[in-house]
C-alpha cells in the first residue's frame, strides 16, 4: 500500500460525515430530559407546563422550600393543540395545568392519560367541604377527580375607567362592591348606563363607547348572559353527554338578541372589527367606558389606570361559573403520587394562597378567610365579588340565593369548538343584519346537532 | 511446421480488459455509495417529515380521528360529511373570490412594476427596493398594520376617506368588505413577483424590438408581440404558484378576523386548521387537506392546457 492510500480521502470523509449526521440525530432523540431522581427514589425535581408567563416564578421558590422539589418550567402561548399534542405523543411534562374550556376533550379520555385524585386527596385528609365547589364537579368525570382547581371559577364582571365615570358624572351610582346596590342591577338598567356613557358627536362619529366587546370576550359574555336568562348551549352539560344542542331554544335567542342589540340598536358597543387593531381593544385605549371580563387583576396590564369593578348585570337570574384551570398529573410520571402531592400543597398551602391571590386569582380552597385577610385593593375588591354568589364562600349569604351554576367550557363532548363558532357568528350575523336572531339560532341548532351526531357516531 | 507459444501477449491483452471493468464498476458503486450517504440526511428529513405525514394523512381521511383516541376505521364518511357541511362550501367559495382576484391581480401588478422598472431611472434600484419590500414584510407584522390601517372607526383608510366626504366601509367588520380588505393586503405585496419578471424582461433580445420598431410596431404592439410572448414561461410560472399560495392563505385571517364576521373571511386552510386543530376531528381535516390537493392538481392542469396554446418557450425554434 502507497502511503496516499493510508490516508482517508475526501469522499471518504464527506460520505463518514454525512453517515454520522442522521446517526447523531437518532441518538439525541432516544434521550428526553424530565424529572432527576435523588438516591431514595423521590425525585428532586419535576417538570411542568402551563401558559400562566412569569406568574408561577412568584410561587416556585417558596413551594422549593415546602416541597424540596425544583420544577422546570416548559411555557408556552395559550393554545390547546400544545397541550394535546405531547399528551398524545407521550412527551408531556410530569404534571401540568390545563384549562376547563378543553374539559369535554380531555376528561371523558382522562383515564388513558391522568392520575385520579381521590384516593391521595383521602390520604392526606384534605378538607374536601372548603374547596368553593367539590373538585369533583368541576374536573370530575365517570366518578374520578381529575385534577385540582387552581382557582375559583372567575365571573365576568364589569371592569370600569373609573376618571372616565367620574368626569361624566356616572360613578356615584354603580352597584360597586361595598355599596347599597351592589349587584342589584339587572340588564335593563345596565343598558341605561352605557347609553349614558356612550358619547357621540354631531358628525355621527362616536367619541367614547359604553362597553367594549372583543376577541376572547365572547364565548365568556355569552355564557354567562345566557345562563341569566336560565338557559344552556346543550342538554347535559356538565356530564359532557350532549346528544342535542339548545341552540334554537328561547334563552339562546334572546341571548343572542341582547348581545346584539349592543352594537345595533343601542350602539354602545364598538362596531365589529374595531376591536382587533387596538392593543387591549377601546377599553385600554380610553376609547370605551368599560369593559367585561373574567374577574382577576390580571385581566388587564397593572397599573393601565384606574378601575372600579360591579358583578355582570342580569336578566333572570343570578349565576356563577364552574370551571377553573385545573393541575393534573401525567399517567406516565413514575413518581405521580410525588406530584400530586406537591399540586395538593400548592392549593392548600396558606402563605402560597395568600401569595397567589395577589398575583393571579382567588385561590379555589377555603378562599374567603385569604381573601378577607388580604390587604385593601384591586385584588381584594374582585376577590369578594367574584365570591359573593358563591354559597358558604360569601360574605354577603344573601347574595347566593337561587344562583344557577354554568359551565365556563362551550358546548360538551362532542361539538365545543362547533358551537363557539356558532355563537360567534349567531351574533355577527345578526348584527350585520343578515339574520333575526331566530332564524341564526335555528340554522346553526340543525348543523350543531349534525355535528354533535357525527361524532357521537364516531364515538361509538 | 513449428508451433510457437505466443501465449504470453495475448494472455495480457484478454486479461486486462476483464480487469479493468471490474474496477470501473466498483468505482462507480464506490460513487453510488457516497452519494447515497451524503443523501442520506436529506431522504431521511424527507421520509420522516414529508413522506409519512403524507401517507398518514391519507390513512386518517378514511378514520373517524379525535386527538385523543385511535383512529377508527370510517370509510368513505368524512367525505360524505364535507359535501353535507355549509361551511366547506363557503370556505371553498370565499378562496375561490379570493384566488379569482389575486392571482391575476398579482401578476398584472407585478409585470407592469416590473416593465416600469425596466427603464435607466435614476435612483432605479431604490425604486426597486421600495416595490418589492412589502413582499418582505413577515406575514403576522402585515395582518397588525392592515387591521390598524383598516379600522373603520381609528384607521388611516377611512380617515382619508372621511376627508374626502367619503363615509368608508367597515372593512374587516363588515362581510362585504372583509375579502375586498384581504385582496388588497395581498395585491400590497404584488412586488413578490417584480424579480423574475424583471429577469424575463432583460432576456428578451434586444434584435426582437429593434426589428419591430423598423416594420413600425408601436410600443403596444411590441409589447403583445414580443415583451408578453418572450416572457410567457415566467408568467405561467408566477400564475401557478399563486394559485397555489393563493389557496393557502391563513395566517392574517387567523390573526385579524378568525373567520369572520359571520364566516366571511373563512379560507379553506382556516375552516381545515380549525377541524383539526380546534374541533381535534383529524380524520376530516385530513379529508379535507387531500380534497385540496385535488383541487389544487386539477388547476394547475388547466393551466398547464391553457399555456399549451398561450406560452412560448424560445428554445430551438420555440414550442
Amino acid at each position: 500500500m502507497s502511503p496516499t492510500q493510508s490516508r482517508i480521502t475526501r469522499r471518504q470523509f464527506l460520505a463518514a460525515t454525512a453517515a454520522s449526521v442522521p446517526a447523531a440525530a437518532l441518538l439525541a432523540a432516544c434521550g428526553s430530559g424530565s424529572s432527576s431522581a435523588s438516591s431514595n427514589g423521590k425525585p428532586t425535581s419535576m417538570t411542568f407546563s402551563n401558559w400562566w408567563g412569569t406568574q408561577f416564578a412568584h410561587f416556585l421558590p417558596e413551594m422549593e422550600k415546602l416541597t424540596g422539589i425544583k420544577i422546570h418550567q416548559q411555557l408556552y402561548s395559550y393554545n390547546s393543540a400544545k397541550f394535546f399534542t405531547p399528551l398524545v405523543s407521550g412527551t408531556a411534562p410530569d404534571f401540568f395545568l390545563a384549562d376547563s374550556a378543553w374539559n369535554g376533550t380531555l376528561l371523558p379520555e382522562a383515564s388513558k392519560y391522568l392520575v385520579p385524585f381521590d384516593e391521595r386527596l383521602k390520604a392526606k385528609k384534605v378538607d374536601m367541604s372548603k374547596w368553593d365547589v367539590p373538585p369533583g364537579s368541576e374536573e370530575g368525570y365517570g366518578g374520578n377527580t381529575w385534577g385540582l382547581s387552581l382557582f375559583v371559577a372567575q365571573d365576568v364582571i364589569c371592569f370600569v375607567n373609573t376618571e372616565m365615570a367620574d368626569k361624566d358624572g356616572l360613578l356615584k351610582e354603580l352597584p360597586v362592591w361595598g355599596s347599597p346596590s351592589f349587584d342589584t342591577w339587572k340588564w335593563d338598567k345596565y343598558v341605561d348606563w352605557l347609553k349614558a356613557g356612550t358619547k357621540t358627536m354631531r358628525n355621527g362619529k362616536v367619541e367614547q363607547y359604553g362597553i367594549s366587546i372583543g376577541g376572547a370576550a365572547w364565548g365568556g359574555l355569552f355564557s354567562a348572559v345566557l345562563a341569566g336568562f336560565g338557559g344552556s348551549l346543550v342538554n347535559n352539560e356538565f356530564t359532557y353527554n350532549e346528544t342535542k344542542s339548545l341552540f334554537d331554544t328561547e334563552p339562546v335567542i334572546e341571548t343572542v338578541q341582547a348581545l346584539s342589540d349592543l352594537f345595533n340598536r343601542y350602539k354602545v358597543a364598538a362596531p365589529l372589527g374595531v376591536e382587533t387593531a387596538v392593543t387591549g381593544g377601546t377599553f385600554l385605549a380610553k376609547r370605551a367606558l368599560s369593559a367585561t371580563n373574567n374577574s382577576t387583576p390580571s385581566a388587564y396590564p397593572a397599573g393601565s389606570f384606574p378601575m372600579t369593578y360591579f358583578h355582570l348585570p342580569y336578566h333572570e337570574n343570578k349565576v356563577h361559573c364552574h370551571g377553573a384551570n385545573m393541575l393534573s398529573v401525567n399517567k406516565r410520571f413514575s413518581a405521580a403520587d410525588v406530584a400530586q402531592d406537591w399540586i395538593i400543597t400548592f392549593c392548600t398551602n396558606t402563605a402560597v394562597r395568600k401569595n397567589f391571590l395577589q398575583v393571579s386569582s382567588v385561590p379555589a380552597y377555603d378562599p374567603l378567610p385569604i381573601v378577607q385577610a388580604s390587604p385593601s385593593g384591586d385584588s381584594k375588591t374582585i376577590a369578594l365579588i367574584n365570591l359573593s354568589r358563591i354559597k358558604g364562600k360569601s360574605s354577603i349569604p344573601a347574595n347566593t340565593k337561587d344562583v344557577k351554576a354554568y359551565p365556563y367550557w362551550i358546548g360538551g363532548r362532542y361539538a365545543p369548538a362547533d358551537t363557539l363558532t356558532a355563537l360567534q357568528s349567531t351574533v355577527q350575523s345578526v348584527i350585520l343584519g343578515k339574520n333575526t336572531a331566530k332564524e341564526a339560532c335555528q340554522a346553526a341548532a340543525k348543523q350543531l346537532n349534525e355535528k354533535i351526531a357525527n361524532a357521537r357516531r364516531a364515538a361509538q | 511446421m513449428t508451433v510457437t507459444n505466443a501465449a504470453p501477449p495475448a494472455a495480457v491483452a484478454v486479461s486486462s480488459p476483464v480487469r479493468k471493468t471490474r474496477r470501473r464498476r466498483t468505482l462507480r458503486q464506490r460513487e453510488a455509495l457516497a452519494a447515497y450517504l451524503c443523501l442520506l440526511p436529506w431522504l431521511i428529513g424527507l421520509l420522516v417529515f414529508t413522506a409519512y405525514p403524507l401517507v398518514a394523512s391519507l390513512y386518517y381521511a378514511f378514520t373517524d380521528y379525535s386527538i385523543l383516541s385511535s383512529p377508527k376505521w370510517a370509510g368513505l364518511q368524512n367525505f360524505r360529511q364535507m359535501f353535507k357541511d355549509p361551511l366547506f362550501f363557503t370556505s371553498l367559495r370565499v378562496t375561490a373570490e379570493y384566488c379569482g382576484v389575486v392571482v391575476p391581480g398579482t401578476v398584472i401588478i407585478g409585470y407592469m412594476m416590473a416593465l416600469l422598472l425596466n427603464h435607466r431611472l435614476p435612483l432605479l434600484r431604490l425604486w426597486r427596493t421600495i416595490y418589492f419590500l412589502p413582499s418582505m414584510v413577515p406575514a403576522i407584522a402585515g395582518a397588525f398594520l392592515w387591521s390598524w390601517i383598516f379600522n373603520s372607526q381609528y384607521g388611516v383608510a377611512n380617515g382619508l376617506l372621511g376627508d374626502l366626504g367619503i363615509t368608508g366601509p367597515q372593512w374587516f367588520g363588515s362581510e362585504t368588505w372583509v375579502l375586498p380588505a384581504f385582496m388588497i393586503m395581498t395585491l400590497w405585496g404584488a412586488g413578490s413577483g417584480l424579480v423574475l419578471y424583471l429577469a424575463a424582461l432583460q432576456q428578451v433580445p434586444s434584435a426582437l424590438y429593434e426589428a419591430a420598431q423598423i416594420d413600425g410596431a408601436g410600443p403596444l404592439r411590441r409589447l403583445v408581440h414580443i415583451t408578453l410572448p418572450m416572457t410567457s414561461p415566467v408568467i405561467l410560472f408566477t400564475v401557478v404558484t399563486g394559485i397555489i399560495s393563493s389557496f393557502q392563505i391563513f395566517t392574517a385571517a387567523l390573526v385579524i378576523t378568525k373567520g369572520g364576521p359571520n364566516n366571511g373571511s373563512l379560507f379553506y386552510i382556516l375552516n381545515l386548521y380549525n377541524s383539526g386543530w380546534v374541533n381535534f376531528q383529524e380524520g376530516y381535516a385530513s379529508a379535507l387537506a387531500w380534497v385540496l390537493v385535488l383541487i389544487m392538481v386539477a388547476l394547475t392542469l388547466v393551466a398547464f392546457l391553457i399555456a399549451r396554446k398561450t406560452v412560448f418557450y424560445n428554445s430551438n425554434g420555440g414550442r
